[in-house]
């Protein structure tokens, strides 16, 4: 439930709209032989933002905030100047504002695409509240929110190749990379979850988003490649649900079931064996022949014992991938006041494409922007105890495998 | 329904033609609960004159009595009230319209949707069983594969339920909602049924990119006349299995009103269905379905 307040001040500032829009439609009846470029590049609003939100240089040992314009740039908005303009470039059909409905700031100026992307990567950045990024814009709190959730339909729409499953090729090169990151060969991912907190009205609907620790949350599952890229995720699920389920409710897991995906080629351990493609999971995750997880027990013998480093060592792109996601998207780390839980997956899945666009577009977060902590601290860990017996087999093979290697280089 | 009871508070102006069409005076006696006391009143000596006071009035004779019993039995069956009135003072200060409206549901109708909820009982014991999440991953699969689209409703008692907009990536259309069920550890999903669903299956199939987006959306009868064609050939196999899993599933469970409907048809078609199974389940889908088509025949 929204609180009684929002919806007429939402009202009030839409009013303050429509009157901007008479307005303009008054000033365009005199400027209509001079009509205005919309798709001319804004470069204005970031001068102004600049200005606005850089604290004095006496306090700037104090602020976090860097002296450096690129990299104060990519401290607000997560992303160098270079991709930001590729970000605008995809949504611009989308987000131009056209003189009769275009969405206007407080002056009663049409807001250029730069500056509805500037202002929807900073909600999803900082976030913050929508009246605070609306201030550090010089917008309304209707405006920011507005903005936001146009950019999160465009983004859905027009970035979804920046998330999508790896063809053979590309997969090979995923399956490279991971075996020079930890030594598990033919390894296709690293999947994990998290959850996204947020407050609930306290009635009886909200029930089944409370989890095991009493918070409301949203779950986000992810697999990733060993440079901690998305390539597939599902959210929307309740995060009171145990892993195991997530997991099965998901279509990645029906589609690996189906032999749909990790079905390409096989590779030869060094005993004769073949091993099929797979992914890595936590304990909290089943062991399946396509998912493979640590071994449980306490007196694990040494080759599990190394294999379980090897195996976090790979693990450990999808719990990075998520310390970045909620690091960089804090949005998704705040605890999120009365979200629409229709619109919440939405918030995450672009989250993780803006993740995705930073990679591919071969721009880096700043090492100080990922959770310093576990990305689910609050969390403890669950242990699935489902195993597969063909899953137990292709691990046992590994493990072998592993140890073997591993005795090779030490006679070497 | 269209008879009504008159009551002692009424006092409108149909009453008041309602007399005059039956030549009273109008002046005569305007309080109805007086009038209808006073065994003298005109309208006491003709009984079939006004059917909706004949059991409200309170005659001393026999044979009067025993009519207003049953034509109070026969009201209060209709109009389900609590208990029988038995006398009329309970009649004359009961609300125009049922405080608590019930459903009607006759009593054949109910033995029917025990005996098939009996007949499924075994099923969905075993599906539900096999969702506790302690089990072997095979046994889960066997779930997902009953579980959704399969049980009714009605064996959902004591879940809470949920609306969940799902984003996953696996597919080829991202978004779907579902809906979740949830008792302590037990989860189930169901395909949304919306009303936007019914709608648009009740046109005839769109273009062939419309199949995968219902998949998600709970347009399950969609993919069983694609089966097999070119549509599911644009999809991965995995996909296409997926759906083709999905669909015979629902075709067997006919929760969809028109997947039971495409069933009637074929299986009328084809002689082998039995027309008693087929009435059955046609009343199963969907409870509102099965009121509307009762509240029309009313």
């Amino acid at each position: 439930m929204a609180p009684p307040k929002k919806p007429s001040k939402i009202k009030k500032d839409a009013k303050k709209f429509q009157k901007g829009k008479k307005k303009k439609k008054n000033k365009n009846k005199n400027a209509k032989t001079v009509p205005v470029d919309n798709r001319a590049v804004d470069s204005e609003w970031w001068d102004v933002f600049w200005k606005k939100n850089t604290p004095d240089p006496d306090c700037l040992a104090v602020s976090n905030v860097p002296n450096d314009e690129e990299e104060c740039f990519k401290h607000f908005f997560r992303v160098s100047k270079r991709t930001f303009e590729y970000i605008c470039s995809l949504v611009r059909e989308d987000l131009i504002s056209r003189p009769p409905s275009g969405l206007i700031n407080i002056e009663g100026r049409l807001l250029s695409v730069e500056k509805q992307v500037a202002i929807a990567l900073r909600r999803l950045a900082s976030g913050e509240s929508q009246v605070s990024v609306g201030a550090s814009f010089g917008v309304g709190q209707s405006t920011v929110s507005q903005v936001t959730w146009r950019f999160i339909e465009a983004m859905e729409e027009r970035a979804r190749h920046h998330l999508k499953w790896p063809n053979s090729s590309q997969m090979e090169r995923i399956k490279s990379g991971f075996e020079a990151s930890s030594g598990l060969p033919n390894c296709c991912g690293a999947i994990d979850a998290t959850h996204i907190v947020m407050t609930l009205p306290a009635v009886q609907t909200s029930d089944d988003w409370c989890d095991q620790e009493n918070n409301y949350s949203m779950f986000v599952q992810g697999v990733v490649d060993f440079e901690m890229r998305f390539l597939d995720i599902v959210t929307g699920w309740p995060g009171g649900m145990p892993i195991s389920r997530l997991l099965k409710f998901s279509g990645f897991y029906k589609l690996c079931e189906s032999g749909g995906r990790l079905n390409g080629n096989v590779t030869m351990l060094s005993d004769g064996e073949e091993t099929r493609e797979y992914i890595v999971g936590g304990p909290s995750y089943p062991l399946l022949p396509w998912l493979i997880t640590p071994f449980e027990g306490e007196e694990l013998s040494v080759s599990m014992s190394e294999f379980n480093s090897i195996l976090e060592t790979a693990r450990s792109a999808s719990v990075k991938a998520f310390s970045q996601l909620k690091g960089g998207w804090r949005i998704l780390n705040k605890v999120m006041w009365r979200p629409d839980k229709r619109k919440l997956p939405s918030i995450i899945l672009v989250c993780c494409l803006l993740h995705n666009i930073i990679i591919d577009c071969g721009d880096s977060l700043h090492p100080d922007v990922a959770l310093s902590s576990y990305h689910d601290s609050d969390y403890k860990g669950q242990i699935c105890k489902q195993v597969d017996p063909a899953g137990r087999n292709i691990r046992d093979n590994l493990a072998k495998h592993l140890l073997g290697r591993k005795e090779m280089s030490v006679c070497t | 329904m269209i008879c009504s009871v008159s009551t002692g508070k009424s006092r409108s102006s149909w009453l008041d033609r309602l007399r005059t069409a039956k030549g009273f005076p109008e002046n005569g006696v305007t309080d109805l609960e007086m009038f209808l006391q006073n065994p003298s009143s005109p309208i006491a000596e003709r009984p079939g004159s006004v059917a909706n006071s004949d059991p409200i009035c309170c005659s001393t004779r026999d044979e009067d009595k025993q009519f207003f019993n049953i034509m109070s039995d026969v009201l209060n069956e209709l109009f389900n009230f609590g208990d029988k009135c038995g006398n009329s003072t309970k009649l004359k200060t009961s609300a125009r319209k049922q405080i608590n409206p019930r459903i009607c549901v006759f009593s054949n109708n109910g033995s029917r949707e025990i005996n098939n909820a009996a007949a499924e009982k075994p099923t969905l014991l075993r599906s539900g069983d096999s969702n506790s999440g302690v089990e072997g991953v095979r046994e889960l699969d066997k779930w997902e594969n009953d579980g959704e689209g399969v049980e009714r409703d009605g064996n959902l008692t004591g879940f809470s339920r949920t609306e969940v907009m799902v984003i996953d990536t696996s597919y080829e259309s991202w978004k779907f909602e579902k809906l979740l069920y949830r008792k302590k550890n037990v989860w189930k999903v169901r395909d949304k049924k919306g009303k936007s669903v019914i709608m648009r299956s009740k046109k005839k199939r769109k273009v062939s990119r419309s199949v995968e987006e219902d998949q998600h959306g709970g347009k399950k009868l969609k993919v069983d006349k694609k089966e097999g064609s070119t549509e599911g050939c644009e999809l991965p196999l995995n996909e296409v299995y997926h759906q083709i899993n999905k669909s015979e599933v629902l075709g067997k469970g006919s929760s969809k009103v028109g997947g039971t409907l495409e069933k009637k048809q074929e299986d009328l078609k084809s002689g082998n269905g039995s027309s008693s199974v087929i009435l059955i389940k046609s009343i199963h889908t969907g409870r509102k379905n099965g009121l509307k088509s009762k509240q029309k025949k009313t």
